[in-house]
This record gives C-alpha cells, sequence and structure tokens, in this order.
C-alpha cells in the first residue's frame, strides 16, 4: 500500500465520511416530495374554494366535513411523499452501490425524525386547541429544524433548506392566516427548488 | 526519502487497518457489523486486522449482548489516535516531496 500515499488519503477521506454521513439522498425525492405537495394543496384549493382572500383555517375550522377531508389530503401527501423519498434514496444507495441500513442512515434518520415527532405532537395540539393559524408556522419550523439536525449526518447542503424553512415559518407567525400560502412556498415550491439545485449539482 | 519510509507506521502498512483506523477516528464505538459494511471484508480477514490494531493497543475492545447475540464493538485509544494523525503526517510529507 506504500506505493500510492494519494490514493490512501482519498480512501481515508471517503471512509471517514462515509462512515459518519449516509449520502445517498436523491434530490429526485426532494422535486417529487414538492410536487405531491403541491398537488395536494391544489386539490384542497380546488375542493373547499379556498381564495388568497380567505385565511385558511378560520372559515373551514368548524366545518367537520372539510375537516375530514383535510385530514386525508395531509396525510395521502405524507404517505406518498415518504413513498417517494424512500423509493428515490433506495435507488441512489444502489447506484453508489452502499447500503442503506448503515450505522450512519440509522442516526440521520433518528436525528430527522425525533424533532419532527415533536412538531407533529404539537401540531396536532394546536389543531384540537383551535389555534389553527399556528399550524403552518408549526409546521415549517419543526421540518426545518429537523433537517438543520439531520444534516450533521447526510449532504450539508440539506441544511440550507432547513433555514429557509424556519425563515419561512417564523416570516408566517407575521402574517398569521395566510399558512396556506407559506405551507406551499416551503413544502412545495422550495422542495422542489432544493431537489433541483441538488439533483444537477450532484446528480448529473 | 529513507526517513519518510521510516516514519511511516508498520501497523497501517496494510490498506485494511488504515480503513479501520480511518473509521474509528471520527466515530465512538463501532461494532463488527459497521466495519463489514463499510469495507466489504469477510469475517475472518477482518477479525485477525482488528486483532493486530488491538495487539498494538491502537484499538480498545467491548464485549456485550444484544439480547443473546454477542457483540463487539471497538474504539480508537489514545495512541491509536497519535499513531494515525503521525502516519497521515508523513503520508502528506511524502506527497509534498513528490511534487
Amino acid at each position: 500500500m506504500s506505493n500510492d500515499p494519494l490514493n490512501d488519503l482519498r480512501e481515508i477521506r471517503k471512509l471517514m465520511e462515509g462512515s459518519t454521513k449516509f449520502i445517498s439522498v436523491s434530490g429526485l425525492s426532494a422535486i417529487f416530495a414538492g410536487a405531491i405537495a403541491l398537488t395536494g394543496a391544489g386539490i384542497a384549493w380546488w375542493k373547499l374554494g379556498l381564495s388568497m382572500e380567505t385565511p385558511l383555517g378560520y372559515a373551514y375550522a368548524s366545518d367537520p366535513d372539510s375537516i375530514q377531508f383535510m385530514l386525508v389530503d395531509a396525510f395521502l401527501v405524507l404517505i406518498l411523499a415518504t413513498l417517494s423519498g424512500l423509493v428515490f434514496t433506495i435507488r441512489k444507495a444502489k447506484q453508489q452501490s452502499q447500503s442503506i441500513w448503515t450505522q450512519s442512515s440509522r442516526q440521520l434518520l433518528l436525528d430527522f425524525c425525533l424533532p419532527l415527532a415533536v412538531g407533529g405532537v404539537f401540531s396536532i395540539f394546536l389543531f384540537t386547541q383551535g389555534f389553527i393559524g399556528l399550524i403552518a408556522p408549526s409546521m415549517l419550523i419543526f421540518y426545518g429544524l429537523s433537517l438543520i439536525n439531520a444534516s450533521h449526518k447526510t449532504l450539508s447542503d440539506v441544511r440550507y433548506l432547513g433555514y429557509i424553512q424556519v425563515f419561512l415559518g417564523c416570516l408566517n407567525l407575521i402574517f398569521i392566516g395566510h399558512g396556506f400560502v407559506f405551507w406551499c412556498l416551503g413544502f412545495g415550491v422550495m422542495h422542489m427548488v432544493y431537489g433541483s439545485i441538488m439533483y444537477f449539482k450532484y446528480e448529473r | 526519502m529513507k526517513d519518510l519510509i521510516q516514519n511511516w507506521d508498520k501497523a497501517f502498512e496494510n490498506k485494511v487497518r488504515l480503513g479501520i483506523m480511518s473509521i474509528l477516528i471520527v466515530n465512538d464505538w463501532v461494532d463488527f457489523n459497521g466495519f463489514k459494511e463499510q469495507l466489504d471484508l469477510t469475517d475472518g480477514n477482518l477479525a485477525s486486522h482488528l486483532g493486530a490494531l488491538e495487539k498494538a493497543t491502537y484499538v480498545e475492545v467491548r464485549k456485550s449482548f444484544i439480547g443473546k447475540k454477542p457483540n463487539t464493538s471497538f474504539r480508537a485509544t489514545v495512541l491509536g489516535r497519535q499513531a494515525f494523525t503521525n502516519h497521515l503526517q508523513s503520508l502528506e510529507k511524502f506527497i509534498k516531496s513528490q511534487s
């Protein structure tokens, strides 16, 4: 091995990174998650006949049918987005001939899910307690914090998406009642923009 | 040239051992399967190299049980970290001397 020190250093670097970070995250999953989020939002928009001027939630929080429809819609978005994330991650891991269930991927999942689960519980209680206007900001903020927390275990670019989500969530606090717009911006548009950047940066 | 080679650590002459140390430098405890996932080696091969590093007191070993399965984890010792840093420095020097 002593014949090629440069290659040794490269190898060392790769192992150091590979053993602490799970880098098989694909930009495509973010693009698809964003598209799914926007589709879900679009369906809600069309079905409930929303308009920009109607602050979401205040008008519909009392109508059980609308609430049920929104919950089913949101749940479907969550499932489909998670599925697309899984599919593209597995695909990329296969391309890079990496295993998907490693010490670092488990750590990544835990780092990501813990703040997100707290945020989920928090948002559910905001909903049941009637603080509808705070749901979108809290989803954005907790999701952003989860991304920032997880970024130590994967491509560090993920951190910037986290910053943007937290920023949008905080901005939404100033414009309470326009959560729908901020939610679409954060979970829809920003995912697609970020996913495209990642795709062209790392996968082209 | 000659004293550069002399500074190279015999324990890291093997690529597998260098790989094991690279992983241990940036992690705390790593178990046997953790190395297997990263290095893609057979059990026997990996065990013999880990044994060699243990003998050099570059790694310490912790044996525990996960359920009923024995689980062996490894961690770099202070000496091991020092040796690895020295080795990297001599690699660096060598590359500089070539350019």
